[in-house]
């Protein structure tokens, strides 16, 4: 929120010293033109003394950007760092989750389905040799026979290949599966780890530029105070140039 | 406190003694009066029961072809009941109407790929005609020749439809095929006795039929005293009120003992039987629980409502099969719940649905209660 106030202020600072050197430089209305000679060498050095004024009036505004602009980067760098943790944070947990919760569970819920199929294998086995045995007592519905005996082979086939794909299914989440997630998180965990390293040295080094930045700003005043100080002392020394000059007012 | 569970105490003792003082022989007498009263009011003038059609809501689901064999299936007990109760000349001219109807009227056909409800009407068409065959009022032609005839066409369809494990259903099983391939316990057991009898009767009867049968009946017993509701390569109870536990084996227990002794099982003993009883009296609130709940096993053990009179015939059948001596007591507590349950108008009913099943359930009850009293033992 500062920044844009700042922004603000800057037009005016510059429009109000725009006027004041305009006020400086701008004869007043029905005057004469000024005359040459001794006249003129007043009128540069007070010119001289107006560009200094300018120059640490820029260099001022020019301090408060680079203090403003040092706020933005480090709250940048900081927020950086911030969202680094946070991602490192949540790739540890989610590394952790499925260390001790998800892989051991999908493995045994796979383990389940396949025990299950092994079942539903020797249960159907077991059901079609008692049909078989109970039929087999008499000779009689032989055709009717034959179609629930069909029923319960086709059962059987059917829990058979059910118990092989459930085997392969096992396999593929064992061998595969699992350590490929296993693998994706820890790259994610060390990537977000890298990131917090990086976040931190990035701040380090926002923190130093920012810094230099303002110690140049700071200094860039004290020059341009400097040299205008040292302008107007001259104008001093010339003293009478510049009551000649006055004098040349009505 | 006390005094309050004295009050409840005497409360329930006195609803017992309510209940057991439906049981005497008057009371059965009374009531199979109501009952035939019923049936003979609600008789169709061609001695039919009720209409071939759904009446009611909760059986939408079935073929339609199905209320025309249950409405066949339903004839058949009136007239088993009529045959059973005293006879008076409104009586003797229902069951004439009645068994003439059975007679002559078409065999059902089979209702749908899965529903094949027509079964019963084979089970019962045959049960029903051997039990006339039997009786004196059918003795002289036409009749007797009419009726050997009559059900060795339900003799040849169950031929038909026995299943390879040699038992008969009313559902299709694994296979969609021309012979049934699912059966139960009991609609096998309810048919064996018949078929000995038509067997003993000098009747073409395959003895290979009724052995497959009455193994089937065998295999379904299960060592804990249970019979399972089917007959499954390998047996299952699948833990908590698993209807093949003995709660939800009631009526199928008394089905099954009593298949298995007319079969001629000598494991069947009389001990067998009584055990049978006593657990049918002791766990009888399951039964009681479950009657005219309108979903079928929605009870507990999944018993259903329709469990009810034909457990209740069944276990009078297997109380006629205990030396004299002791059948009045079993037949005191059976009569007493089976008037209890009796309607005002003299119908009873165990499931909500069309009229057959107002028809088969007043049967059952009539039955039963008539193998109670003098000459019961007639009903086998």
């Amino acid at each position: 929120m500062k920044l844009p106030n700042a922004f603000l202020v800057l037009p005016l600072l510059l429009a109000a010293s725009a006027c004041a050197a305009s006020g400086a430089r701008t004869p007043e209305a029905g005057s004469p033109p000024p005359a040459g000679g001794k006249g003129d060498d007043a009128e540069g050095a007070a010119d001289k003394i107006t560009k200094k004024e300018r120059e640490l009036e820029y260099a001022k505004i020019e301090l408060e950007i680079a203090k403003l602009s040092a706020a933005a980067d480090s709250r940048e760098a900081e927020n950086t760092v911030t969202d680094a943790t946070q991602k490192l944070d949540t790739a540890k947990k989610d590394r952790e989750n499925f260390k001790d919760l998800e892989k051991p569970n999908k493995l045994a819920d796979k383990q389940l389905d396949l025990d299950r199929a092994a079942w539903r294998m020797e249960e159907s086995k077991q059901e079609l040799a008692e049909l078989e045995g109970m039929y087999k007592k008499e000779d009689f519905a032989s055709l009717t026979k034959e179609l629930v005996l069909q029923r319960g082979k086709k059962s059987l086939e059917f829990a058979q290949r059910g118990l092989e794909l459930a085997k392969k299914d096992q396999e593929g989440l064992a061998g595969h599966d699992l350590p490929k997630k296993e693998t994706e998180l820890d790259q994610a965990f060390d990537r977000a780890e890298k990131g917090v390293q990086e976040a931190n040295a990035k701040k380090d080094r926002v923190a130093l530029e920012t810094k230099l930045k303002l110690t140049k700003a700071e200094h860039h005043v004290d020059e341009a105070q400097r040299e205008l100080e040292k302008a107007r002392s001259k104008d001093k020394d010339k003293a009478p140039g510049k009551a000649s000059v006055a004098a040349a007012k009505p | 406190m006390i005094a309050a569970l004295a009050v409840a105490l005497c409360g329930a003792r006195a609803a017992e003694t309510a209940v057991q003082d439906l049981g005497s022989a008057d009371d059965a007498r009374t009531s199979i009066s109501k009952a035939v009263g019923f049936l003979i009011s609600h008789q169709n003038p061609d001695g039919s029961w009720g209409t071939g059609t759904v009446e009611s809501l909760f059986e939408t689901n079935y073929s339609h072809a199905s209320f025309y064999a249950w409405k066949m299936a339903g004839g058949a007990l009136c007239c088993m009941a009529l045959m059973a109760a005293e006879e008076t000349p409104e009586h003797r001219a229902a069951l004439a109407k009645a068994t003439t109807w059975l007679l002559e009227q078409p065999l059902p056909k089979r209702g749908s790929d899965w529903d094949i409800d027509n079964t019963w009407t084979y089970l019962y068409g045959f049960n029903a005609l051997v039990m006339a065959a039997g009786d004196k009022r059918f003795q002289a032609e036409p009749w007797k020749s009419k009726i050997r005839a009559r059900a060795l066409e339900f003799y040849s369809a169950l031929e038909a439809a026995q299943e390879p494990k040699g038992g008969w259903g009313y559902y299709e099983g694994p296979v969609v095929s021309h012979r049934q391939t699912w059966s139960t316990s009991f609609a096998t057991g309810c048919v064996v006795p018949a078929l000995v009898d038509a067997k003993g009767m000098g009747w073409p009867i395959d003895p290979t039929l009724v052995d497959r049968a009455v193994q089937y009946v065998r295999q379904c017993h299960l060592p804990n005293g249970a019979y399972t509701y089917d007959l499954g390569p390998i047996p299952r109870i699948t833990g908590g009120e698993d209807i093949n536990a003995v709660k939800g084996s009631l009526g199928r227990i008394q089905c099954g003992n009593w298949a298995l002794r007319r079969g001629g099982d000598k494991k069947i003993t009389d001990e067998v039987l009584r055990w049978g009883l006593q657990a049918f009296f002791d766990e009888h609130k399951f039964l009681d629980a479950a009657r005219l709940m309108p979903v079928p096993h929605e009870s507990w053990y999944r018993n259903a409502g329709y469990f009810y009179y034909f457990g209740h015939y069944h276990a009078a059948l297997v109380i006629n099969q205990l030396p004299e001596a002791e059948r009045e007591a079993w037949h005191r507590k059976l009569r007493a719940e089976l008037v209890k349950t009796q309607w005002k108008d003299g119908a009873s009913q165990d499931f909500p649905g069309s009229f057959y099943n107002t028809t088969y359930a007043t049967s059952f009850s009539i039955l039963a209660l008539a193998a109670g009293l003098p000459g019961g033992e007639r009903i086998r």
